[in-house]
């Protein structure tokens, strides 16, 4: 592999996540036009990016509003029936409500048992999908705010999303490389902290931000969560920070102190 | 009492000029020391005149003080400006000045300072937003949204009500020291490396892995509440009541 593929494939976690200006955007496509182990790996990566995507949220979508009038529908047809057929015989009455929820019941025995394991194709679902999405959509809103103080409140609303939510991974970790406030950039570290945990590129974009970094207290943070996460690929960066003397001497205590706990 | 009337008489008043952006201070500064009080008024104040002095040095001046005017700029390079709400202090070399200011209550601070004394701020509702290299941060009864970072010294934060918008500290080199209400519902999140951390709060501890080096510890006082991070590299970490 030469030098320049490893630079590329370096790049790929943001340029799967989106945080990744247009300029590099189009070097990468065109690298992997022209290479095709970064191709290979690059797929590699995608399919796990999208393979992530799948796993939450369904969307509001067409069906939902379907439905919806569907049983506006069912709802007005009764309504008329109910005008029209003013004469029913009175053995016929409790009939109707009665056969109604046994076949109600029935229908909730049947559905319960089988759809059980896929709660979300269910209108619950849909709804918790809703909800879902209204609380991505406020998170990137707020982190791109002005006023430090909504983007800190972006980082706390963050914890609400879906751990698999790629959007919002992407925002939070372009918060970690370039929000002007160290606070907002220290609690964002912590937030990522659970989306790290079950995702290597995630783990993979914060080693690659410790080098980002111009605060001291944000790359001890990034090597803390590194530690816990105990990311085995962390080593040889972290051991590189540990020498590296244009670091801060904390800095470089904390790199010292956290490649032994990596080995 | 007679001192701080003719004080009053010989500040530099700049106006905010309304809009619709929230009343605003930015201060860059490179070197030099801030000391901003909230205030029932309009406009921001500049009280340029010499303080900290002790008595003997006083009465020394006295006689210069009544007999010349006062210096109405700020100091050599430093800019200041008024732009749709938004008052820009800029000063990147000169002078140290120690900028005494006043602005209203509700007015949101946005503040950097490299070299910096102990920065002090107090009664402010607007929202705080201060980074300091060297130097110390010291808020006082502040009640809006609090993001301070001193790279090198102690951040202190004492708050005569409970806080109701986030608060959050942070010093690599120095160490947190908050003060407030018994009653304040809080979320925390505590982290030092080097240092300790002390309260004489009931903190209930929550969430997984509750103790762990490089993790801190994050908890509840008074049931939750809005969201406190004081965290620290070397520095010791003191959340008391009042």
């Amino acid at each position: 592999m030469s030098e320049s593929c490893e630079q590329f494939q370096a790049l790929l976690p943001e340029y799967w996540s989106g945080a990744i200006s247009v300029n590099q955007h189009k070097q990468v496509d065109q690298h992997l036009g022209g290479c095709a182990e970064c191709r290979a790996e690059s797929e590699y990566l995608a399919r796990v990016w999208t393979n992530l995507e799948l796993i939450p949220a369904g969307s509001p979508g067409p069906a939902l509003r379907a439905r919806f009038y569907e049983s506006l529908d069912a709802y007005k047809r009764g309504a008329e029936e109910v005008v029209v057929k003013k004469r029913v015989w009175w053995w016929n009455r409790p009939l109707i409500p009665y056969a109604a929820a046994a076949a109600m019941l029935a229908i909730g025995v049947f559905a319960g048992r089988t759809f059980e394991f896929r709660k979300d194709t269910t209108q619950f679902g849909e709804l918790r999908g809703e909800v879902d999405k209204m609380r991505q959509l406020v998170t990137l809103s707020l982190l791109q705010q002005q006023s430090a103080t909504d983007r800190l409140e972006g980082v706390s609303w963050a914890y609400r999303v879906e751990k698999s939510d790629t959007e919002v991974v992407g925002a939070l970790l372009k918060t970690v490389r370039e929000d002007q406030s160290v606070n907002v950039r220290l609690a964002a570290v912590d937030a990522l902290r659970t989306f790290a945990k079950g995702s290597p590129l995630v783990r993979k974009a914060l080693i690659q931000s410790i080098a980002k970094q111009d605060s001291p207290m944000v790359e001890i943070a990034l090597m803390d969560v590194l530690v816990e996460l105990r990311e085995p690929s962390a080593l040889d960066p972290v051991k590189a920070l540990s020498q590296d003397l244009k670091q801060p001497a904390e800095v470089r205590e904390r790199a010292r102190s956290a490649a032994n706990e990596l080995q | 009492m007679a001192t701080a009337l003719t004080l009053a008489a010989q500040q530099v008043s700049v106006p905010f000029s309304g809009g619709s952006r929230p009343q605003t201070l930015r201060i860059t500064l490179l070197n030099g020391g801030l000391d901003i009080q909230g205030y029932n008024g309009k406009d921001l104040l500049l009280n340029q005149a010499p303080h900290n002095l002790s008595e003997k040095h006083k009465e020394k001046h006295k006689e210069k003080d009544e007999k010349y005017p006062r210096r109405i700029d700020l100091a050599n390079g430093f800019s200041l400006s008024e732009d749709n709400n938004l008052i820009t202090i800029h000063g990147s070399g000169g002078g140290t000045p120690h900028l005494n200011l006043q602005v209203p209550f509700q007015t949101n601070l946005e503040i950097k300072c490299t070299n910096c004394g102990e920065t002090q701020i107090s009664t402010i509702s607007g929202d705080i937003d201060i980074n300091v290299t060297n130097g110390g941060i010291r808020l006082t009864n502040t009640t809006g949204a609090v993001l301070a970072h001193s790279l090198n010294s102690r951040v202190h934060a004492s708050f005569d009500r409970a806080p109701q918008k986030p608060v959050s500290l942070s010093t690599l080199n120095g160490g947190v020291e908050v003060t407030i209400p018994a009653d304040t519902k809080a979320n925390l999140a505590l982290k030092t490396s080097n240092g300790k951390i002390y309260s004489d709060f009931d903190v209930r501890l929550a969430g997984g892995t509750l103790m762990q080096p490089g993790k801190g510890l994050s908890g509840t006082i008074n049931g939750g509440g809005i969201e406190m991070r004081l965290n620290s590299f070397n520095g010791s970490i003191y959340l008391r009541r009042k």
